[in-house]
Formats: structure tokens, C-alpha cells, sequence
């Protein structure tokens, strides 16, 4: 720890400044760069207490006699005058000193979830970091106080259940996990289409689900209010309906919500009881919405709301395509409209063959195709080529989130398709792709354009 | 059903948002208040812990508990006893910092420490007989925190030492620490020079006793109130103790002026507080100690109830897991030295002090002390954001101890495990620094970091005492 002085003539600088304080980590500091300068040796610059005195005399420097407010100043070295080395002891004594070192993650500005929430007043919490990390999210959510929407998927079951039952007696609402659609006081949180704020509130297990029915009630010129996602899991006798429970309630007690939808695919036996013992408890009515035909749900939904639902527009392709001779291949972004066709198609007794390109083995590893169409073009171009497919039908849905303008991705691939093209356009009039003109992009590529899904899979068997 | 009318969810909500950044701008697109959190991934494997401990329904109410207990706990020094009688010690039994270990295991300090104590217990003729006694294993070594006690530094407690006594009234609980003998050369940093063992016998013949007698005349003394006053001046509790060292001597001198003894054995008392300005921190210690044991063995709970290091090892107790200690390498601070030593000086982590910092002070209460800001980088502003980093990893905000250039915003209280390993953020922690040579004694101060696997590894304990229940 002693510098080596050689055989070099060492100057010895030794001084008492009096009544000169500064704190001792000031001086320790100053110290510490003072060894650093190569001309320096020893340095002691201290407070003059009995200790350092005595720790300057071991160090063999000729201290004079001073008080414990005075300021020693002791150094060695071997330039001819140690004024420079003096000179740098006033700098580092009266300029503010430097940094000690900076430390690895010393100067991170993260801020957790559960800080944000606090430090903000946040009331929700949007979750969609990768699945295996969303559950201590949603946690530190509920601890903060708010309400969790959960986009991620793969949560286990387990997981949904726990974070559900911390929420409940806390008031709070676990949206998810997949919860890709909630609308509040008509913002749109993940997907979800440009509507008017309305008298309709929507609880709904289904993300593309809750679109279609927030489209064509928009074609009814009905406004949605709130949309209260759940995840497709909340409505077995796994989770209970415990978010479905504690949404219908939220939105009973809305003073602005006339109506409400309930968008559900299969419930649980045990679950469908304690809804209706709380249904029966509400004041506002709840329209119950299956997923296995939204259309018609939502007329029924309409109808409670003192309204109806209208003629829906269709887009006539522009040019004649062949009859339909085979199959029908269905090419599908949304889960929930993937399973309505395909009902529908076999209620019609009709061959169809119905993909979900948005479930989970499709998507590892790439971007949803509500995003981006790339695997659905490679599909499309299959089916061009294989004369054995009689007709095609494709989910096309808009609004906050989606796909910036899927007409024109998907245009070329649809006219290189001998069959009949039949495209569920699930947008509003206001949606920031600007929905006509993608309708009319469609019908020109030869494609017809329904805004229901289940119309569009009707026309698509009975042709 | 539950009310939901104060729930602002349905009208205007604010929104914060982790994950995907794509989202939250199509919120701000749509005008709404949207705060992205930076997250990160949390270290390799540690997902399915935290996912564990999140879905565990018992843990934010057990934390609750545990932060709350720790907050309400109220100790107060109620005298001077003898560590013998109060922690059940025989002359070769001795008490050490942090999780335990072995005489072959221990650092520099530590040795020189036991070393010391040996000579003061009359057990060793000199220095070269108390290390072959070690050498040949006819020692036994306890931690401290297993005997309700903790000790600054080497934290060596030997049987005729003198020890604070700490009454929780609220828990019902009794903590104890020795006393603290000044700066420089001292047992605790591992000197055992004459010079320290004339000190530690000073103290056992006068001022324990004048100090025992001076606390029965004044009564249980408070320490979190005087901590709540030193934070408002300038200390923060664990490297700067001046303020509260200032405010006990002021509080106490007319009660131990009373004491039956001489007046320059009085003014050597006087003296003595006088020229350390750590005085003060072995009340304080037992004190952090005291509140952070109102905490533990809370079922499902993730806070901290202990962070200590033995000069080899740094280790942690966490509440939901007992007295397990999760230990990794202790790191080996780095900050500012004494004129003559060097970073190679300097010996890993030491001390129970780190009490401090389970107690929401020290280190998560930089902001209170601009004197040494230096130790954080030299500005108010990075201490400040030191402690609004902390906010991070703690469970409450403590409204006893408040720091005065936050508004009086209440520390940063009881560290939860699961932050810390969510947000890698690790605990900020001040500390003295010994010489690595048994013998050398203080060589500085700074900061230094707990290694992450500690916290990693109780959160695998929790969580899986969450899965067995």
C-alpha cells in the first residue's frame, strides 16, 4: 500500500490548515485521487484528530502541533517544487470531486409494474410480456391495486385461478389471460374497432367474439360502452366464471349500461348456476350471446336495446369466378370465428376444412395474423393451386391493433384463386384502416365481403 | 356483490403497461395516460418461482402482515447486561456476524476479532496462544442472529461483554448487541492490540455499568423515535450516526451525570461517546434487529427478516422460510479508504449492520444524508435515486422514519424477495470496511452489493413451501 520512493530526493510537504473542515468522506476521497497521481506519494489529507496525527507520524511525516479542527496536509514528492502537486490539493479541496465509480445498475431507471401503478394512480394494468412471466405481473398488479389485463397467453390454468381469487375479494377483475379485446368508456385496450360510446356493455370470453358483435351493433348505429374481457378459460368449471361474475356486476352498476351482452362459448354446468343465480339478482338485462352464432345473438342483443339489427351491407365481388365445385377451406385469424364457420358449415352438412391460424401452434415463434398474414399468404397460394378446394373463406379483422392494410397483403393471393373467395370483414366505418375502401380492395380482387362472419360462411355452403 | 361505484376502471382510467410496446402507443393514439414499466426478464430459471409465489394465495396478505410488524414494532434500550448471563455463553463460546461458519472458513477480521476476544475472556496469554487455541478447534462459534443479538463488522460477542438489552413491548421480544468501541483500531474490524483490549475492559468495568444505571434512571429509552429524529439530520443509520450518536449523549447526560462515580470517570464516559460518532449504532442495530424478528415465520411470506455477512458468506433469512439462511460469496465493498490503504486492503462484506438496510435505513435511506453522498457517486441526485430505486423492492413506506427532502416520504420498508429478483434490483447497502489482515482494523467505508442468488434462492423456498402446504 506504500509507494516505492526509489533513490529519487523526496520533498516533504507537511501543513496544518486552521479551522478548515471538511466532512471525512470528502477527504478520504481526496485522498484516494491524490495516490492516484504518479508524482504523489503517501498522501494524508485529514481532519488534524489524535488519530490521524498519529497515522501521519507512522508514516514518518513531522506533524506540528494543531487542533482536531484544523486540516492536515501531508504528501511526498520528487518534482522540484511541490507546487503543482499543492496546486491540485486546493482544486480537489474546493471544486465538488467526481464520481467514485459507477456501478452496474446503479443508474437504471426500471420501474416495476407495481411502482408504475402506484406512482401514477393507475387503475389497469396492461399485461403482454412473454406467458411465463405474466402471472408475477398480474400479481403485482392486484397488489397494487389494480386490475389486470392479461394479454399474454399460455398461463396456466392454475395460475388463472389463484390470480383470480386473490382479485375477487380485493374488487378487482383479472381480464385474461388471452384477453385480446376490452373497450373502456370506449377506448379500445389490445384489438378492438372504432365504435361510438353507447348504452350496450359486453362481457365477453371470446377477444374476436366481442368484434363481431361490437361491428355489427356499430351497423345498427348502437354504441358499446365497455367491453369486459374474460379469457376463454373464465367460463369453465376450472375458473368458475369468477371474472364473468365480478364484470357483470361492474357493469350492473353503471348507471350508463342499458344493455348487456354476454359472449360465451362453452359454460361449465356448475358455473351456468351461479350465473343465473346472480343474473337473477341484476337489474339490467343480459343478453346471452353464444359464440356458435354471434349474428344472430346480437340481433337478439339489438332487440333489447330498443333497436334491431339492420340489413347488413355485402360487397359483390367484380368478377365471376367458377361454380364451387368441392370443399370448402376456411383460413382463419380468429379462434372464435374459426369454430362459428365451422359449425355452421356442418349444420349445413358441408365439407369443410376450418384452420385457426392464430392458435398456438401456429404462432410460436411468429407474430399473430391478425398482425401479419405471411402464413396465411403461403396457405392461400396453396389452395390456389389445388382444384380440389370449391370455395375459400378468410377472416379479415380491423381496428385498434390489427394488420395496417390486409386488402392489399392479401389482394394478389386472392386472385390467383379459381373458387369463390368469401371474406368476414369484422370492421367498423371509423376504424383506422378505413373499411370501405378495404371491402371494395377485396371485392375487386374477386372476393365478397360480408361484415358477419356467420352470413359469410352461409353463402359460402348454400352456393 | 362487491361495489365497485369507487372503481375508476370504467371512467378515464389511468393505464400502466408491461410487455409489448405496440399496445400501449395504440392507447396513446386513442389520447389515454399510458406508463410503460420497464420490464425486463428476470434471471434465467427464475420464472417458474416467481410464477409460484404469484399464484401462492397466502403471500400478499402474509407480506402485509410481515411489513406491518416490522413498522408497528416500537424497541426500546431498557439497560446494560452481560452477555454471559442474557445469551447463555461459556468464555470459549462466541458470537459472530452473519450465517454461521467455521474458524477455517472465516476472513481476516473475523479471526483477529476472535482472537481478541480470547485475551479479554483471560483464555489466551497472548495473540500466538489465542490462534492455536482456534487453530486446534477448541472454540465454538454461534451467529449472533441465532441468539437474538447482532454485532457491527466481526460482530464478535464474547461472555464478559457487556450487551445493550432491547425490549419490544408490542412482540414481547428481547434483542441484543454489544457495545460499540470507536473508530480505527477495534475488536470489531479485527485488531486485538493491547491498546483494544484495555478499551473493551474499560468499558466492561465503567461504562457498562454507568450506562445500565443511567437508562434505569431515565427509563426504557425509545430508538425508533431518536432514529425518526437523526433521519431529519443528516444521518442515515448504518454509515452515519453522527446526529443520533449527538441526540443520545444529549438526552442521556443528565441521567448518567447522577451515576455514583468520579467525575473524571464521568467525563471519560462523556469523552468517550463524544469522540464516536457510531456511537450510537449498536442501540440502533438491536433496534432493526428487534423489528425485522417481528416479522419472521410468516407462512407464504416473501420479505426479508435478515441480511448479514460473515466476512466469507452473505446470507439472508427471508419470513416464509424460517431460520434457513440463502447465502452466496460476499462481495468486497468498494468506496473510500483511510490515507495508507488500498483496494487490495479491503476484505469481503462483513458485519450484521446490514440490519440497517432490512429495516428500510442505511443505504435505502441515502436521501437523508447529503454528508455522505459521496459513497453513492457524489451527488444528492444519485442518493436520491438510490432510495427511489428501493421504493422497487419494498413492500410499505415506514411512516415513523420519514426523509425530510422527499417530502416526507416514509422509507422504503421491508424487502420482498420476489421484487428483487423480478426487477433486479439488488439492495443497497452502505458499510464500513475492514482490513483483510487479521489485526489491521477499519480501513474505510462504501457500498457494497448482496450477491443476486441469495434472494433467487429463498424464492425457490417459498415458493416451494407454497406447492407442499
Amino acid at each position: 500500500m506504500l509507494h516505492t520512493e526509489g533513490r529519487i530526493d523526496v520533498i516533504q510537504h507537511v501543513e496544518l490548515r486552521e479551522g478548515l473542515y471538511r466532512d471525512s468522506v470528502t477527504l478520504m476521497l481526496l485522498s484516494k485521487v491524490l495516490s492516484e497521481d504518479p508524482k504523489i506519494f503517501q498522501p494524508i489529507v485529514a481532519m488534524a484528530t489524535t488519530l490521524n496525527i498519529e497515522l501521519a507520524q507512522s508514516a514518518g511525516y513531522e506533524v506540528p502541533e494543531g487542533s482536531n479542527t484544523d486540516l492536515l496536509i501531508a504528501f511526498r514528492t520528487d518534482e522540484d517544487s511541490p507546487h503543482r502537486c499543492l496546486q491540485l490539493v486546493e482544486k480537489l479541496l474546493n471544486e465538488p470531486l467526481g464520481l467514485v465509480e459507477t456501478r452496474e445498475g446503479a443508474d437504471r431507471t426500471a420501474t416495476s409494474l407495481g411502482r408504475t401503478i402506484k406512482d401514477y394512480g393507475a387503475e389497469v394494468a396492461l399485461i403482454s410480456v412473454p406467458g411465463e412471466h405474466a402471472a408475477y405481473q398480474a400479481v403485482e398488479a392486484i397488489e397494487a391495486g389494480a386490475h389486470p389485463l392479461i394479454f399474454s397467453d399460455n398461463v396456466s390454468i392454475e395460475s388463472e385461478l389463484n390470480l383470480k381469487k386473490l382479485a375477487e375479494p380485493l374488487g378487482l377483475i383479472v381480464m385474461g389471460p388471452d384477453c385480446g379485446t376490452v373497450i373502456l368508456d370506449g377506448v379500445g385496450l389490445g384489438f378492438a374497432n372504432v365504435t361510438a360510446v353507447g348504452p350496450i356493455g359486453l362481457v365477453s370470453a371470446s377477444g374476436t367474439g366481442a368484434q363481431q358483435v361490437l361491428v355489427l351493433c356499430d351497423q345498427a348505429a348502437v354504441g358499446v360502452r365497455h367491453v369486459l374481457g374474460l379469457g376463454g378459460r373464465d367460463l369453465t368449471d376450472d375458473i368458475g366464471g369468477i371474472s364473468a361474475l365480478t364484470a357483470l356486476g361492474i357493469l350492473d352498476e353503471d348507471p350508463a349500461i342499458e344493455v348487456i351482452g354476454l359472449i360465451a362459448k362453452r359454460i361449465g354446468p356448475v358455473t351456468q348456476k351461479s350465473l343465473e343465480g346472480v343474473l337473477s339478482n341484476m337489474t339490467t338485462p343480459v343478453v346471452q350471446i353464444p359464440t356458435e352464432d354471434l349474428t344472430s345473438g346480437t340481433a337478439r342483443l339489438l332487440t333489447a336495446a330498443r333497436s334491431e339489427l339492420p340489413e347488413l351491407p355485402v360487397w359483390k365481388p367484380t368478377r365471376a369466378r367458377r361454380k364451387r365445385t368441392g370443399r370448402l377451406v376456411g383460413l382463419f385469424s380468429g379462434g372464435t370465428l374459426a369454430l362459428e364457420s365451422q359449425r355452421i358449415a356442418e349444420a349445413a352438412g358441408w365439407e369443410a376444412e376450418i384452420v385457426d391460424l392464430g392458435a398456438d401452434e401456429f404462432t410460436i415463434g411468429r407474430p399473430h395474423p391478425m398482425i401479419d398474414n405471411t402464413l396465411r399468404l403461403e396457405r392461400l397460394d396453396e389452395v390456389a393451386k389445388d382444384n380440389s378446394v370449391g370455395a375459400v373463406l378468410i377472416d379479415v379483422v380491423l381496428g385498434h391493433g390489427a394488420s395496417a392494410d390486409p386488402a392489399t397483403e392479401l389482394e394478389s393471393a386472392i386472385r390467383k384463386i379459381q373458387a369463390p373467395v368469401f371474406v368476414s370483414l369484422i370492421g367498423t366505418r371509423n376504424d383506422p384502416q378505413d373499411r370501405d375502401k378495404q371491402a371494395n380492395a377485396f371485392a375487386q380482387a374477386g372476393a365478397e365481403v360480408f361484415l358477419s362472419n356467420a352470413n359469410a360462411t352461409r353463402a359460402a355452403v348454400i352456393q | 356483490m362487491k361495489a365497485h361505484k369507487e372503481s375508476r376502471l370504467l371512467r378515464e382510467p389511468t393505464v400502466a403497461a408491461a410487455g409489448v410496446r405496440l399496445l400501449s402507443d395504440a392507447l396513446r393514439a386513442q389520447g389515454i395516460a399510458v406508463i410503460d414499466a420497464s420490464w425486463e426478464p428476470p434471471p434465467e430459471g427464475a420464472a417458474p418461482s416467481l410464477s409460484r409465489v404469484a399464484a401462492d394465495l397466502r403471500r400478499l396478505e402474509a407480506n402485509e402482515r410481515a411489513v406491518q410488524a416490522m413498522i408497528e414494532s416500537k424497541p426500546e434500550v431498557v439497560g446494560v447486561t452481560t452477555a454471559g448471563d442474557a445469551l447463555g455463553l461459556e468464555p470459549r463460546q462466541f458470537l459472530h456476524s452473519g450465517p454461521p461458519l467455521t474458524w477455517e472458513e472465516a476472513s481476516g477480521p473475523l479471526r483477529g476479532a476472535l482472537v481478541g476476544a480470547l485475551l479479554l475472556e483471560g483464555e489466551a496469554e497472548s495473540p500466538a496462544d489465542a490462534w492455536e487455541i482456534c487453530e486446534r478447534d477448541r472454540i465454538e462459534l454461534f451467529p449472533c442472529h441465532s441468539r437474538g443479538a447482532v454485532g457491527p463488522m466481526a460482530g464478535v460477542i464474547s461472555a464478559s461483554m457487556p450487551v445493550y438489552e432491547i425490549r419490544d413491548e408490542v412482540n414481547n421480544h428481547v434483542t441484543y448487541s454489544n457495545l460499540n468501541e470507536g473508530l480505527g483500531k477495534v475488536l470489531r474490524m479485527g485488531s486485538y492490540s493491547n491498546e483494544v483490549i484495555k478499551r473493551l475492559r474499560w468499558m466492561k468495568t465503567n461504562l457498562a455499568p454507568i450506562l445500565d444505571d443511567a437508562f434505569k434512571r431515565h427509563g426504557p429509552f425509545d430508538v425508533r423515535a431518536l432514529l425518526a429524529q437523526s433521519l431529519q439530520m443528516g444521518d442515515e443509520g448504518h454509515n452515519r450516526n453522527r446526529a443520533g450518536s449527538a441526540l443520545f449523549l444529549r438526552e442521556m447526560a443528565a441521567h448518567i451525570a447522577q451515576c455514583d462515580y468520579t467525575n473524571s470517570e464521568i467525563a471519560q464516559v462523556f469523552q468517550f461517546i463524544d469522540g464516536n460518532e457510531h456511537f450510537v449504532l449498536n442501540m440502533v442495530m438491536p433496534t432493526a434487529k428487534a423489528a425485522a424478528d417481528a416479522s419472521r415465520d410468516i407462512p407464504g411470506s416473501t420479505m426479508v427478516v435478515a441480511m448479514a455477512r460473515n466476512g466469507t458468506e452473505f446470507g439472508i433469512q427471508v419470513s416464509g422460510a424460517g431460520d434457513q439462511w440463502f447465502t452466496g460469496p460476499a462481495n468486497t465493498p468498494s468506496g473510500v479508504l483511510f490515507p495508507g490503504f488500498s483496494d487490495v486492503d479491503i476484505n469481503p462484506d462483513i458485519g450484521d449492520s446490514t440490519i440497517m438496510e432490512t429495516y428500510g435505513i442505511g443505504g435505502f435511506a441515502m436521501a437523508c444524508a447529503p454528508a455522505i453522498v459521496r459513497f453513492v457517486g457524489g451527488s444528492a441526485d444519485l442518493a436520491h435515486q438510490k432510495t427511489r430505486q428501493m421504493y422497487e423492492i419494498t413492500l410499505a413506506e415506514n411512516p415513523y422514519l420519514q426523509i425530510p427532502s422527499m417530502d416526507f416520504r416514509g422509507t422504503p420498508t421491508g424487502i420482498d424477495v420476489a421484487k428483487v429478483v423480478s426487477t433486479r434490483i439488488l439492495p443497497a447497502i452502505n458499510t464500513g470496511m475492514a482490513g483483510k489482515e487479521a489485526g489491521t482494523g477499519q480501513v474505510g467505508a462504501g457500498l457494497v452489493q448482496p450477491p443476486m442468488s441469495c434472494f433467487e434462492q429463498a424464492l425457490v423456498a417459498v415458493a416451494k413451501s407454497g406447492f407442499e402446504k
